[in-house]
């Protein structure tokens, strides 16, 4: 028994290990070796090629845009996304009345499909908006924001947005609540403002839920496919190419499985520094605050 | 811990087995016992005849009550069946596009079974079939065609005093005389990105041949804008543009054909297969379809392979497959499809009755006037790129970014 | 005081406009929903002359909607089982070693997993899981457990070196407990905060999700999921709205209910782990 008992915290582990390595890391490792052929996913037969799919992806133009769309996409998503939820929170703790009813509808939009959510914007957009648009004489909104190239961007994050915010709401609303009220009213007898007694009282039980936000609003920034394929196609054009997008593109419809796989490694790489710092960073600012 | 994990997959798993008992057990039996019943997969890829097809199977188990054929049909199902294939799991039958080079490069790899002089081709006219040949061989069963014209709202074409254009100035004045009236002449949709290119293809093919055509795109050595096949091909762009509804940049498929249905839009450019999208929508107006017009003043018709079958090389159950697929270029089951799906089919003395694009379709037999799609020619993935290119320029109206596209797409 | 109270109603008036953002959407899904093609070709905008249930009754009718939707229960729920059971384990395992290397690089492969894109590894994965004979439902459900790891760990990992002190268990091992033991009896019940954010959470994910099952479950009908099934009213020449539409209010209904049911417990379950309190 104390023998099993000095490795238990590694058998712990070991269903998890096993997972992870058959149906993660071992795919990964085989999408490396495949970076290194030629192999277009179909043929029999595939050749060593060393490095030169990546001495190509960096000539790629169409592999700059997609990955400048992502990343800034994904900010934007992140900063939108904390600001708006932190407001819409701060609004709901306010409110006296009809509090549960307002939590229980901003929470609504979390429950659906995104391809679904994609699918019924695209419509709206198309219809819709330019509908209302027309109403009220506005000849930007007579358009589909989709196939503008100035909109577009906007039109994907404000639905991202519109699905996204709800459980930031959330977690920030419950995090507000969780400041004793005692803490704030001293606060405000000491004759600090509002804003003062937001950054010195506040703030520190935000940090941990703003942490959390952080990380799932960037995972799915990151990430973006199904939003894009139901409503752009990652067009117009290729304007709305997310890495995401573009790897699938690569591999399903043009078959240069090889390059896909490249293409996936360098994202794989960039990603995986930029998620270790973030998460560095913020770890840090929650043990200082 | 462990037991409990084993035992809550065997639960999940026993539940897969008992609604789904025949998808592996039955179908990797590899002894063909007449007694038993033998399974094969059929992957249909093209939803739009689930019902039909279905239908025919259910004939084709009255004379073969031991082959139950199994029909899997899902979403996004091209790039399933290339996931499959390249996991080695292939359906027993499947549909799939033998004009395009991803299927060029699976017959290759050796991946369908060679029907080569087979009697399943023997009701097939020859001329459909030669168009599918890889190296000389046929991986391929075609069954029907589709192909590309521009519809019209017959209806108020009389009652416009308008006449079907037979060359390209005609479509100019008629499309003129369309906005006179404060009609649309052209429903469009640049969002959806294969319809530009669907329509552009056709365009240039028209407007300049299929060899010039051709020429263009394989030449590396020139660049797009100083070919007059790119310039002819962008001045009739912007003329469908300028004739489009104003919405078209933001207009999806089904978008274009409300308009039309409704009668505010009377020409729509599409292939043959939006006559149930047409009907659906409503269409109240008599409409027909006329070849798109040339400088000739003989129209083409821009078209090719739409349906068609091809059984794995690795089947378990090749006769029982090869069966199933003869069945399905049997006249009766090929005039069954035609009655009910309307597509042109290339199964000798089957003809579909389909009154709104016999105009169109009939020059699928006629000398000259049929053309294949360019696309056929290019790499995998380039169709869909180039309607990605054709549809920004349509909607972003920048020459010069259309023509470093091409330039890049075919490495010129 | 009077601020208060001007305050409270300026922010009532801006909730109440956002949610004109929030249902409208909803609202134009269930007319969309009740309306023929043909209404829908003349006035995408207006609410629907009469009510037609001719869309409801296609889509339950010509397909196997009762059994889509019992498939995403089953692997949804069997799903979250396994999640619940074997991330916290893991996470306790790490977050009581982080000085050794071999749980320290678990980690940081957990995180790295957190924010890479699905497709970069979809194809050798397809590969892999026929290799296993494993595109079925528990194959698929194999995978949700996989990749609710990386996430899940990350989350329990910090809250337990913030919320849970060391001394608790190391006065159940002098009591005699097994690691095990003291795991079950002491750890996890107070990782139930969490525990409830996280099964919330995937079970949103793993109920929607739509690319791993058309991948997994692709050859049988018989175990698609809802999303599966909403998807296929799209193809290249047709989209019919009106039927997916009707596909979407039916999907959207039951979850509508179960989250008006519980969204006292959801609400809390899904803040619980991220607030200390």
């Amino acid at each position: 028994m104390k023998t099993i008992d000095k490795y238990s915290h590694f058998l712990f582990t070991l269903p998890a290990l096993l997972l992870y390595s058959l149906f993660f890391i071992y795919p990964m490792i085989n999408g490396f070796l495949y970076s290194l052929t030629d192999w277009d996913g179909l043929s029999t037969d595939k050749q060593f090629v060393g490095f030169t799919n990546y001495w190509k992806l960096v000539q790629d133009d169409r592999i700059v845009d997609s990955l400048g769309f992502t990343f800034k996409y994904a900010l934007a998503l992140v900063i939108a996304t904390v600001i708006l939820a932190l407001v819409i929170a701060l609004l709901l703790n306010r409110i006296r009345r009809f509090q549960s009813f307002f939590r229980t509808s901003y929470f609504f939009p979390a429950v659906l499909s995104m391809i679904t959510v994609g699918l019924i914007w695209n419509q709206l957009f198309a219809h819709a908006i330019p509908d209302i648009g027309k109403a009220i004489g506005s000849e930007m909104l007579s358009r589909n924001l989709l196939s503008d190239p100035n909109w577009v961007f906007y039109g994907i994050l404000f639905v991202s947005l519109w699905q996204g915010l709800a459980i930031p709401i959330l977690l920030f609303l419950a995090a507000l609540q969780s400041v004793p009220k005692d803490l704030l009213e001293a606060a405000s007898l000491d004759g600090a403002s509002l804003f003062q007694r937001f950054r010195s009282v506040v703030m520190p039980f935000l940090i941990p839920v703003l942490n959390m936000i952080v990380i799932l609003t960037a995972k799915s920034g990151l990430t973006a496919f199904d939003y894009i394929v139901a409503m752009t196609g990652g067009g117009p054009g290729r304007m709305t190419e997310s890495v995401g997008l573009l790897v699938y593109n690569f591999a399903f419809q043009e078959f240069k499985f090889s390059y896909a796989s490249a293409l996936a490694m360098v994202i794989f790489v960039i990603i995986g520094i930029i998620s270790i710092v973030q998460i560095r960073s913020l770890s840090r600012y929650e043990v200082n605050a | 811990m462990i037991p409990l994990l084993t035992m809550m997959l065997a639960v999940s798993a026993g539940c897969s087995s008992s609604s789904n008992g025949n998808t592996n057990q039955e179908g990797q039996g590899t002894t063909d016992d007449n007694t038993k019943k033998v399974t094969i997969e059929l992957f249909n890829q093209k939803s739009e005849i689930k019902d039909n097809l279905n239908q025919i199977i259910k004939d084709f188990n009255v004379e073969n009550p031991n082959i139950e054929v199994k029909q899997v049909q899902v979403p996004d199902s091209r790039k399933v069946l290339y996931a499959r294939m390249a996991s080695n799991d292939m359906p027993d039958i499947m549909s799939i596009f033998p004009n395009e080079s991803d299927f060029r490069t699976q017959a290759k790899s050796g991946y369908f079974m060679d029907l080569t002089g087979s009697d399943i081709l023997a009701n097939i006219n020859p001329t459909f079939l030669d168009d599918v040949k890889y190296e000389g061989k046929d991986y391929s069963v075609p069954l029907t065609m589709n192909a590309y014209g521009i519809y019209y709202n017959a209806t108020q074409f009389e009652k416009l005093g308008l006449k079907v254009p037979t060359t390209w100035a005609e479509l100019e004045q008629t499309a003129a005389a369309i906005k006179e009236k404060d009609l649309i002449p052209f429903a469009t949709s640049f969002k959806a990105q294969w319809s530009v290119g669907h329509l552009t293809e056709t365009l240039m093919v028209n407007g300049s041949g299929l060899d010039p055509v051709n020429q263009f795109f394989a030449d590396t050595s020139a660049k797009a804008g100083d070919s007059a096949v790119f310039q002819k091909l962008t001045a009739q762009m912007e003329f469908i543009r300028d004739n489009s509804q104003p919405d078209a940049p933001g207009h999806d498929y089904a978008d274009a054909v409300n308009l039309f249905a409704t009668g505010e839009a009377l020409m729509l450019p599409q292939g043959i297969w939006a006559v149930p999208m047409i009907q659906q929508a409503g269409m109240q107006d008599e409409y027909k379809m006329f070849p798109v017009p040339n400088d000739d003043g003989k129209g083409i018709v821009v078209g090719g392979i739409d349906y068609a079958l091809a059984i794995a090389a690795k089947s378990k159950h090749p006769e029982e497959a090869k069966k199933f697929v003869k069945f399905m270029t049997e006249q009766k089951t090929a005039q069954y499809l035609a009655d009910n799906e309307k597509s042109p089919s290339t199964i000798n003395g089957v003809k579909a009755d389909a009154p709104q694009t016999e105009d169109v379709t009939k020059l699928l037999t006629e000398e000259g006037r049929y053309y294949p799609w360019p696309h056929f020619n290019w790499q995998a993935g380039q169709d869909s790129n180039w309607g990605a290119e054709t549809s920004a320029y349509m909607i972003i109206k920048d020459k010069k970014a259309f023509e470093s596209s091409i330039n890049n797409e075919f490495g010129k | 005081m009077a601020n208060d109270k001007k305050l409270s109603g300026l922010s009532m008036a801006l909730l109440t406009a956002g949610l004109v953002i929030v249902f409208l959407p909803l609202y134009l899904t269930l007319i969309t929903a009740f309306k023929t093609s043909k209404e829908s070709a003349r006035d995408f905008f207006s609410f629907p002359s009469e009510l037609y249930w001719g869309n409801f009754l296609e889509v339950v009718g010509s397909n196997n909607f009762v059994q889509f939707f019992m498939n995403s229960i089953v692997i949804t729920a069997v799903s979250i089982v396994l999640i619940t059971l074997i991330v916290p384990l893991t996470a306790y395992a790490i977050s009581r070693n982080m000085n050794k290397w071999y749980y320290k690089t678990l980690f940081v492969l957990f995180i790295v997993g957190i924010i890479i894109p699905f497709q970069v590894i979809m194809l050798p994965v397809t590969k892999l899981m026929t290799q296993l004979d494993l595109l079925n439902r528990p194959g698929l459900i194999l995978l949700y457990v996989t990749y609710a790891l990386t996430q899940g760990v990350f989350l329990y990992v910090g809250y337990i070196k913030t919320s849970i002190p060391k001394e608790l268990e190391e006065a159940a091992y002098v009591d005699g407990c097994s690691k095990f033991r003291t795991y079950r009896s002491i750890i996890f019940p107070l990782l139930n905060p969490l525990t409830a954010t996280i099964i919330i959470i995937n079970a949103f994910w793993i109920w929607n999700d739509f690319l791993l099952p058309l991948l997994i479950l692709n050859k049988s009908e018989a175990m698609w999921t809802l999303p599966l099934f909403q998807y296929n009213f799209k193809s290249q020449y047709t989209f019919n709205y009106n039927l997916a539409f009707a596909s979407f209010v039916l999907t959207i209904v039951p979850i509508m209910l179960v989250f008006m049911v519980f969204q006292k417990q959801i609400i809390a379950g899904l803040t619980g782990g991220a607030v200390k309190s």
